[in-house]
């Protein structure tokens, strides 16, 4: 392990006063910039940001958030020869003795649920992929495929704690917050870490989310994640109140701003000026966001490329156009949480719903990103918290099953910036049970997309209750061969 | 400590038996937790403190008051009831069959079908059913003025020659007053009774209860009619002849061949109901019965009494609504020592099923030393944590308190007094600090007096540019402190300005406004899954009180570096972002508030804008305005007056936010110009930072 170097100092410590009150240059526009998420830049006691760490791939993230757990066995995982195994008691040499959560661990058998759905070779990758998936197979040349994820956590809320803060105890900063606190903001009008929430269109079970999940932790809590929301404020509290109009705030702000002036001429705080920027930066997000998220100018091609719930707010397809649209505007951090991937039982009927949901505007998005020049230094990350089970929960019919949460093996895939196309990472067993070849532990997974940011997942580091903290902690290992 | 809980510490003089050792005092609760997932109840483990208000007090005072009366009246009832005409009552008994009446019958239908009804006797001829009619319902008039009791009947068809027996299942049967439609709507309460030739009550009852497949199934056959009693527990009066309704749900399992039913009624009272096993014992002489039997008479008796009945029933409420009143009243949990400690084992590497070196309950090593002569048990060590020769304690508290005053503590880490925190900037002063705290018996208040009125807090804030950049942070305390206040401290602050502010005391939470689809977009589908705004004065408690779900926190709180409650945090970010500008200015909060401000200027400032606008400003920053800053909020508030009076829907639509309304009797243009100075006035980064 390569030392970790303290910190000169903490940067929760340091003011923003003092960061500015120790620039040898005077304080222009373009510190103001970052004064929205001043990125805090590993040791901002020096000008010059050390951040990123060498020249980053990707200068932005969309996170496809898949809440539930997809099950890796009907979408990505192939496994032909399970159709002659079905019914068969899991054999407990695969098996292993692992704990089972308490939901099948009361079961008398494990029957192997071989998939449905049929798979096929697509592209010139020749990726297998599920018949739920035929729009991914238009992109898949695009994908890199990792199919040995493996998690430490068999219930949700850890597990996706685990998976966006590298703990599966509450506490720690999210991805989306390293970032925001690593890299800061290209976009002085936008957060620069964005959540948006939608729920599944079928019905099927939707796990809770917890908002510590786009949490900043201990880290200064203007990283964590900012959710947009379908309908009049996509942003809390963005809108005027009734009887204000713009030409009235601006009048107000003008004359709270001419007062604030006369308080920073009497004291001299510099967080006085701060406050002053803070407010005309959230008169400029009253404009940039609504311009942001108003799709009504659009043109229809666009929501036929993403499918007819596109057209409906809030929905996985129109969040993927507002992804879009937001790393066009150059937000670091764009996280989409679709819910409803927990198919313990019926889960053909629920995991079709949930394809309907998202495969086609997940590959809309990777198409325009494509085109727009966009996706090579854009990363994209689609998957869940944990795979399901080989054996099916519940009564096993030749129509129907349901699978259980299985930490020990799954797939995500991901693409653009600083990944490798076109190929399949990781192996697993003729069960999907057990990893058999390339593991990728979650740490290994957030070093890497570090990694594709310019930043060296040792490195990031913040100090906090005497302790120094990284995303990956004590662990992570580069996965370099998906690296491009 | 935490980090030992795997491992030795790595910089702190920690071993994981520390850890272990600390754990002990607290591995020794008899707590096992009440209630499954599945079947939650609502008691705590004991031990634990009831704290009633004085008005549950008084409450559950007269309930029991009442109990012990009416429990007396019982007693004394019981003895009367069961001396006073017993020879009486047993010569009526044993002549026991209840003298039931036919009954005229009106009509009768089977669906929309209206059925035959063959005399004598009032038969309602019921046919084989078509599959979808599932419901015969009856009318009939009685002989007599009060029912008391009915019995249905049930035989097989006079000409039902097809089949000699048949099987009626009846899932649902309701008896109404037919006076009047609106009588119809209340069923009258009915109790199955077992009588001699009769279906026993627990059968009947299956045709009383909701629960779905359960009914009341009898085999008609040729040579038997069948018969069910059921008491009304309400007796049926009339002036004239009492007339019912009945209705029977048929179970739809079986098609049935014809069959009839007529129903018939009686007067006499409810213990002249003798079930077969009674009447035997009634029939036996006095002497040869047994004390079991006669038990048996009495229990009977009492249970058909109608005062005893009543007075049982009311006993019965009382104790449930002392019982209620009980589970009412807040608790809180005490923690209790195991008579026999819990041996208590280091962890391998923390995990909770790999056992290591049994430990015993002790202070960490590098540490004062445990009090000799004190038990090793939790009252041990807080004695040990609060002992004089114990620094420690004391000193965190006091910069804490420190911290709270000034923004920074005297050690900057707060919550760190290792070998990686921050020594402290003033030394001597956290130690005279900690002795003084010990000495005035860890009295806060006494501490927080004394730090307030210090002279290094009572310092001006301002500071020249040469302080400010040999001590930008002020560690070394040559200014005042000027920091912005807490997210709580933000809203109270304002809701106390506009004199919004309810300043009651204790309670359960509240909830406060609050933007809607928060909670929809992330809570699963049980529970509650939506945040209901409360109402009055729930809206303007101290941010104490506000709601707080750990899975959708405030979002106006977190706004304002608030922590989000899942773990111990003792030192809070304090950040500046535009989202906070946002949430002042257009939170129905501050907008509300505003406007409040706003009257209360109108009403307490004077009559010109520049009276009123310099005791807005008072009351926002604590101080006069500079003829300037009143300057710039007087020309503002000219320019919005004059706005608004061109645009009077617009500012009627700025004074509806919130949820108290307007002075009918003020001017909208007027108020509005005056809640937008407001609003200005509470945005001013000098009205939410301390200086």
């Amino acid at each position: 392990m390569t030392p970790m170097k303290p910190p000169a100092f903490d940067p929760m410590q340091m003011t923003r006063r003092q960061f500015l009150g120790r620039a040898a240059t005077g304080i222009g526009v373009a510190a103001l910039a970052g004064l929205l998420n001043p990125g805090l830049r590993g040791a901002p006691d020096s000008v010059k940001p050390v951040l990123p760490h060498f020249a980053p791939k990707a200068r932005r993230v969309i996170c496809l958030t898949q809440a539930g757990a997809p099950s890796q066995l009907d979408l990505f995982d192939y496994k032909p020869h399970l159709r002659a195994r079905f019914k068969e008691e899991l054999p407990e040499s695969v098996r292993g003795g692992q704990r089972l959560t308490g939901m099948t661990s009361g079961q008398k058998t494990l029957p192997v649920a071989p998939s449905l759905f049929e798979f096929k070779q697509h592209g010139k990758s020749g990726i297998w992929l599920s018949e739920l998936l035929p729009h991914t197979a238009r992109i898949v040349d695009e994908l890199c495929v990792i199919r040995s994820l493996n998690t430490e956590a068999i219930n949700h809320d850890p597990a996706m704690t685990f998976l966006q803060t590298g703990s599966q105890q509450a506490g720690r900063p999210s991805l989306g917050a390293w970032l925001s606190y690593g890299l800061g903001t290209e976009n002085q009008n936008l957060p620069a870490f964005v959540v948006m929430i939608s729920r599944p269109s079928g019905p099927t079970n939707a796990q809770p989310l917890h908002e510590r999940m786009w949490g900043a932790g201990f880290l200064p809590s203007l990283h964590q994640g900012v959710r947009f929301s379908p309908g009049q404020d996509p942003v809390l509290f963005l809108s005027n109140p009734p009887g204000i109009t713009d030409q009235r705030r601006r009048a107000m702000l003008d004359d709270l701003a001419r007062l604030n002036h006369m308080k920073f001429d009497d004291y001299q705080d510099p967080e006085i000026q701060t406050r002053i920027a803070q407010y005309e930066l959230a008169y400029r997000m009253q404009a940039s966001v609504p311009e942001l998220t108003d799709l009504s100018k659009e043109p229809r091609s666009t929501f036929e490329l993403y499918g007819p719930e596109s057209s409906k707010p809030g929905t996985y397809a129109a969040n993927c156009i507002l992804a879009r649209r937001l790393a066009e505007r150059g937000v670091r951090f764009i996280q989409l949480y679709h819910r409803g991937w927990d198919q313990h039982d019926k889960l053909p009927e629920g995991i079709r719903s949930q394809c309907f949901d998202t495969d086609q505007p997940t590959a809309a998005l990777i198409q325009e990103l494509r085109q727009r020049g966009l996706l090579d230094d854009t990363l994209v990350i689609w998957g869940g918290e944990f795979g399901r089970t080989v054996y099916s929960q519940g009564e096993l019919t030749e129509k129907n099953y349901g699978r259980d949460h299985h930490p020990r093996c799954y797939t995500i895939w991901m693409a653009g910036g600083g990944i490798k196309p076109g190929i399949v990472f990781g192996e697993t067993d003729d069960y999907s049970y057990n990893i058999a070849r390339d593991p990728v532990p979650i740490h290994d997974l957030n070093a890497t997309i570090l990694h594709c940011l310019g930043i060296d997942h040792e490195r990031l580091i913040y100090r906090y209750q005497g302790r120094d903290f990284r995303l990956t902690d004590i662990h992570g290992n580069l996965v370099k061969q998906v690296l491009v | 400590m935490n980090c030992a809980r795997c491992h030795d510490h790595k910089y702190d003089p920690l071993t994981q038996k520390d850890y272990y050792g600390m754990f002990a005092f607290f591995h020794n609760v008899p707590e096992s937790g009440v209630g499954t997932y599945s079947a939650p109840i609502r008691r705590n483990t004991p031990p634990f403190l009831k704290l009633p208000s004085p008005e549950t007090q008084e409450k559950l005072a007269t309930l029991n008051r009442e109990l012990t009366e009416a429990n007396q009246r019982l007693t004394n009832l019981t003895a009367t009831v069961l001396s006073a005409d017993r020879v009486e009552w047993e010569d009526r008994a044993r002549s026991a069959v209840p003298p039931w009446s036919e009954a005229e019958t009106l009509n009768a239908n089977a669906g929309t079908n209206s059925l035959a009804i063959k005399e004598p006797g009032g038969w309602v001829q019921v046919p084989s059913l078509k599959p979808d009619v599932r419901k015969v319902t009856m009318a009939v008039r009685v002989p007599q003025s009060r029912v008391t009791a009915v019995q249905i009947e049930l035989a097989l068809a006079s000409d039902n020659s097809a089949t000699n027996s048949s099987k009626v299942s009846v899932s649902k049967l309701k008896l109404v007053r037919a006076e009047s439609p609106e009588a119809e709507k209340h069923p009258l309460p009915l109790r199955p009774r077992t009588l001699a030739g009769s279906a026993p009550a627990a059968d009947l009852a299956k045709a009383l209860d909701e629960k779905a497949g359960s009914s009341w199934t009898v085999t008609l056959s040729a040579d038997r009619t069948e018969l069910g009693a059921f008491e009304l527990l309400e007796v049926a009066r009339s002036s004239n002849n009492v007339m019912v309704k009945l209705e029977l749900d048929l179970a739809p399992d079986d098609l049935l061949p014809a069959w009839q039913l007529r129903l018939r009624a009686t007067d006499v009272a409810s213990d002249l109901l003798v079930p077969p096993d009674i009447l035997a014992v009634v029939r036996k002489p006095a002497a040869e019965r047994t004390a079991e039997e006669r038990k048996q008479v009495d229990d009977f008796r009492l249970a058909h009494h109608p005062e005893n009945l009543a007075l049982s029933q009311h006993v019965a409420d009382l104790k449930k609504r002392i019982d209620e009143t009980d589970l009412s009243i807040p608790i809180t949990l005490v923690m209790e020592e195991m008579a026999e400690p819990r041996p208590t084992f280091v962890l391998v590497r923390g995990a909770y099923d790999k056992k290591g070196e049994l430990v015993t309950a002790s202070t960490p090593s590098h540490l004062p030393a445990f009090l000799s002569g004190q038990p090793t048990n939790r009252l041990g060590l807080a004695r040990w944590l609060v002992d004089p020769g114990n620094p420690l304690t004391a000193r965190v508290t006091v910069n804490r308190l420190w911290q709270s005053l000034f923004g920074v503590g005297l050690v900057r880490t707060t919550e760190d007094f290792g070998t990686r925190g921050e020594l402290p900037s003033h030394p001597e002063l956290l130690d005279w600090l900690a002795l003084e705290f010990v000495r005035t018996d860890w009295d806060v208040k006494q501490m927080m007096k004394l730090l307030v009125t210090s002279a290094t807090y009572r310092q001006d804030s301002r500071a020249t540019p040469a302080l400010r950049a040999v001590d930008p942070e002020n560690r070394l305390l040559a200014r005042g402190p000027r920091y912005r206040l807490s997210a709580e401290m933000i809203r109270d602050q304002a809701l106390a300005i506009s004199g919004l502010l309810v300043e009651k005391w204790g309670g359960p939470s509240v909830k406060p406004y609050h933007p809607s689809g928060l909670y929809e977009q992330v809570v699963s589908g049980t529970g509650p899954s939506t945040y209901v705004q409360g109402k009055g004065d729930e809206l303007y408690r101290r941010s104490l009180y506000t709601y707080w779900k750990r899975s959708v926190p405030n979002p106006a709180m977190l706004v304002f570096d608030a922590p989000f409650r899942e773990t111990c945090t003792v030192r809070r970010a304090r950040t500046t972002t535009p989202l906070q500008a946002l949430n002042l200015l257009n939170d129905p909060t501050y907008v509300e508030t505003a406007r409040f401000l706003a009257q209360r200027m109108m009403r307490e400032g004077g009559a010109t804008p520049q009276s009123r606008i310099r005791q807005g400003f008072r009351l926002a920053t604590g101080r006069e305005p500079r003829s300037a800053e009143l300057s710039v909020l007087v020309t503002g508030w000219r320019r919005m007056e004059a706005s608004f009076r061109g645009d009077r829907p617009a500012a009627e639509r700025l004074l509806t936010v919130g949820e108290t309304r307007t002075d009918p009797a003020s001017d909208p243009a007027e108020l509005a110009a005056y809640s937008v100075v407001a609003s200005t006035l509470l945005n001013l980064d000098e009205a939410i930072t301390k200086e």
